[in-house]
């Protein structure tokens, strides 16, 4: 039948575009290749070595006393020191108690750390402890060193955060893998399958500031250093305390707040009572408008039009570009361009390492209160004058301006 | 005969007015709790004038998804077949991602027409590979699951790509939501749906003709596959329009028909109306369980249409399969 071969000619012709189209799409193969460098094995005598230098150290010191007759506060020292070096040597093995619960093991001090979070990351260098660390995720990017390492292979990636490469992760054969709960729950009895030590923190899930300082401390144990620990959370807790103080000195109103996490193409993700990025935005003088909810929630507009807030953050990953594009979203959306917020023009695109330093239950935390400060109430700590936080400026129309660090670039039509 | 007409009369009231109580609920009822009817239809109210979008929307999709399950049905004298089924919302919605990837955002009247060249492009192809396998009712269904499954995977993959462009939820657009067009829209999208409906109401003789078999509707004048070919282009009109506002919603233009013939009986002029009431009356009810499960599920959110659609839609084709199919 001649109609057959042309319902034939048709199936191949989209057939062929189908290929056509297939091929296209991934004409640009990944080209980014994995290198594995070995690392040292730790081998007993670089402790005895260690051991050595130590007593070496405090054989001179006593013979030094003797020969300079020092007083009795060195004597004192002296028995400071050697009390430490003996705590240092009864220190392990330890039993401890991870976020989850569950009682840990440590045989001895873990001289090869993986962490599966940007955060814990943070935590672990800034606990002095970067020169244990072997792989991190994906978005691990703090301190600069980080990449640095990354870079050179010393430090290697083992995927995503919210999907790691177990295969990586074993072969790195690493003494302790520190994740989190809300994102590693699920992985347990994969790690267990590949014998992995495994520490909880509470990380994302954190309920408060108590509990990213928990996490700190409970990091901080497992090394030793936690006076290291007090050091930082009381350096934390400083600088909460001077926002909080300045913010109750001067009687600050509480203007309603919005947080959403991630551009609204992803829908509407903002977070309830009960998250430490709620108790930020407190401490900071807003008030989480969905407060009164509990956990990482999705919401529609009408919940957020009726509770029509006074300040919107949007806090995502992306560049200028995107950072305009979601703005220009939110101040045209029908139904979100009717709140305060739009209308008094206090919209903010909060990105780049903002954007990670508001996100991450880590060190950093102080700096997270000072850009919502900034944010919430520039009346008392002044505009925020950072790069990567976009507001705008400009007409009801369609012009939208970059307020950068110094620089303030023309107004940009969009068309 | 006066039963029937009673029957058919008594129908249409029922479903009508199943119609406008769900309308108002639908207007009336939302994420944040009950509004009272004035103040819902107040729309320089904000919230009024979201759950008026969602309303109006819900509604006729529903009535151009029924209508355009009608006329498949009739064009293919398969019960079973719907626009869903057959791969035109997936070929729609495939050229509509391909122009958007290549060429940015376009007006949304142009991505009407790029859709319904999707469909028409699905439906030739579906009809094509049915044809070659002997155009039984089996074949059909096969090879439109075929047609329909090679462009739901593709628009799959052109969705992830395109996700930059398209201010919304890759998921909404593949499942349906009501909730991404804008008010300023619906003049737009109520007069694209307008000339097809009007078109097949007035082709109505055709279509009972047609209904009866192909040498009857020759013997009465009328050329059976140019009306086929028109049943089958007016129903991807109405397929591309949907899909360029709301996504793909499932199994509307199913259960819908199912439902008027269930009814009133199979004379086109008695049934089409009444499917495209119930059209409307399976989206808005779709529509307010969303908006329940998101006002009371928070880690939810906002879900797609096509879950409640596809839930009911299901259950009703395997009552459908086993009746019409059993003995």
């Amino acid at each position: 039948m001649p109609g057959t071969r042309i319902y034939a000619l048709v199936i191949a012709i989209v057939v062929i575009l189908a290929i056509v189209a297939t091929l296209w799409v991934y004409a640009n193969p990944p080209t980014k290749t994995i290198t594995f460098t070995k690392e040292k094995t730790f081998t007993v005598t670089e402790v005895q070595t260690e051991v050595a230098t130590k007593t070496e150290v405090l054989t001179k010191v006593a013979t030094s006393l003797v020969v300079k007759e020092k007083t009795a506060t060195m004597v004192k020292t002296l028995t400071k020191v050697l009390t430490k070096v003996k705590t240092e040597v009864v220190r392990y093995p330890m039993k401890i108690v991870d976020a989850l619960g569950r009682t840990v093991e440590i045989a001895s001090e873990p001289k090869r750390v993986v962490s599966l979070s940007p955060a814990i990351t943070e935590i672990l260098f800034a606990l002095g402890l970067g020169d244990r660390v072997v792989g991190v995720d994906s978005f691990s990017n703090y301190p600069p060193e980080v990449v640095e390492l990354k870079r050179k292979g010393k430090i290697v990636d083992v995927g995503g955060y919210w999907n790691p490469d177990f295969e990586k992760i074993a072969s790195l054969k690493p003494d302790l893998v520190i994740v989190e709960i809300g994102a590693h729950a699920k992985y347990r009895e994969k790690f267990e399958e590949l014998n992995l030590k495994v520490l909880y923190v509470r990380g994302g899930g954190a309920r408060s500031l108590s509990d990213v300082y928990l996490d700190i401390g409970l990091i901080a144990h497992v090394f030793g250093v936690d006076d290291k620990a007090k050091e930082l959370v009381n350096s934390i807790a400083k600088t909460v305390d001077t926002v909080v103080e300045k913010l109750r000195s001067v009687n600050a109103s509480k203007p309603r707040v919005l947080l959403l996490l991630g551009p609204p193409t992803y829908g509407f993700w903002t977070m309830g009572g009960g998250t430490f990025l709620d108790e930020l935005v407190s401490l900071a003088g807003g008030i989480n408008v969905f407060h009164d909810k509990y956990g990482w929630i999705q919401v529609s507009r009408e919940e957020i039009v009726a509770r029509d807030p006074q300040i919107i953050i949007v806090s995502m990953m992306g560049s200028a570009g995107d950072a305009k594009a979601v703005l220009k979203q939110i101040v045209e959306d029908e139904a979100l361009s009717q709140t305060t917020a739009v209308k008094e023009k206090r919209v903010y695109v909060v990105t780049g390492e903002a954007n990670d330093i508001l996100m991450r239950p880590g060190p950093r935390i102080d700096k997270a209160i000072e850009i919502l400060a900034h944010i919430i109430h520039p009346e008392i700590f002044g505009e925020i004058k950072r790069g990567d936080v976009y507001t705008y400026e400009g007409s009801l129309g369609f012009a939208i301006e970059l307020i950068g660090i110094e620089v303030k670039t023309p107004c940009i039509e969009i068309a | 005969m006066y039963r029937d007409s009673l029957k058919v009369g008594l129908s249409y009231v029922l479903m009508v007015s199943v119609l406008v109580t769900v309308a108002i609920f639908s207007l009336v009822y939302g994420s944040t709790g009950f509004r009272s009817l004035d103040v819902a239809l107040d729309l320089s109210d904000t919230i009024s004038r979201l759950r008026f979008t969602r309303t109006i929307f819900a509604l006729v999709t529903g009535v151009a998804l029924a209508l355009a399950g009608s006329l498949i049905q009739i064009a293919t004298r398969n019960p079973l077949a719907s626009p869903s089924i057959l791969g035109l919302p997936s070929g729609a919605l495939t050229l509509a991602l391909i122009t958007i990837i290549t060429f940015g955002v376009v007006p949304r009247p142009l991505l009407m027409i790029i859709s319904f060249f999707g469909a028409v492009m699905a439906y030739a192809i579906t009809m094509a590979l049915a044809s070659l396998a002997g155009m039984s009712a089996s074949a059909l269904i096969l090879a439109g699951i075929a047609v329909s499954s090679l462009f739901s995977g593709i628009s799959h993959l052109l969705l992830y790509i395109a996700q930059a462009k398209i201010h919304g939820h890759p998921m909404l657009i593949l499942l349906g939501s009501v909730s991404i067009p804008t008010f300023r829209e619906i003049p737009l999208f109520t007069a694209s749906v307008i000339p097809p409906i009007a078109l097949s109401l007035a082709i109505w003789k055709q279509m009972n003709a047609l209904l009866f078999g192909d040498e009857f509707a020759l013997q009465l004048g009328y050329n059976p596959r140019v009306l086929r070919a028109l049943l089958a282009s007016i129903a991807s009109m109405l397929t591309a329009v949907t899909v360029s506002f709301v996504g793909i919603v499932c199994f509307v233009g199913l259960i819908a028909p199912h439902i008027a013939r269930l009814l009133v009986g199979d004379d086109v002029r008695k049934h089409l109306p009444l499917s495209m009431v119930s059209g409307g009356v399976v989206v808005l009810l779709s529509d307010i369980v969303v908006r329940y499960v998101s006002a009371s599920v928070s880690v939810l959110g906002e879900l797609p249409i096509s879950i409640p659609t596809s839930i009911v839609g299901a259950s009703v084709l395997g009552y459908l399969v086993v009746s019409r199919l059993r003995g």
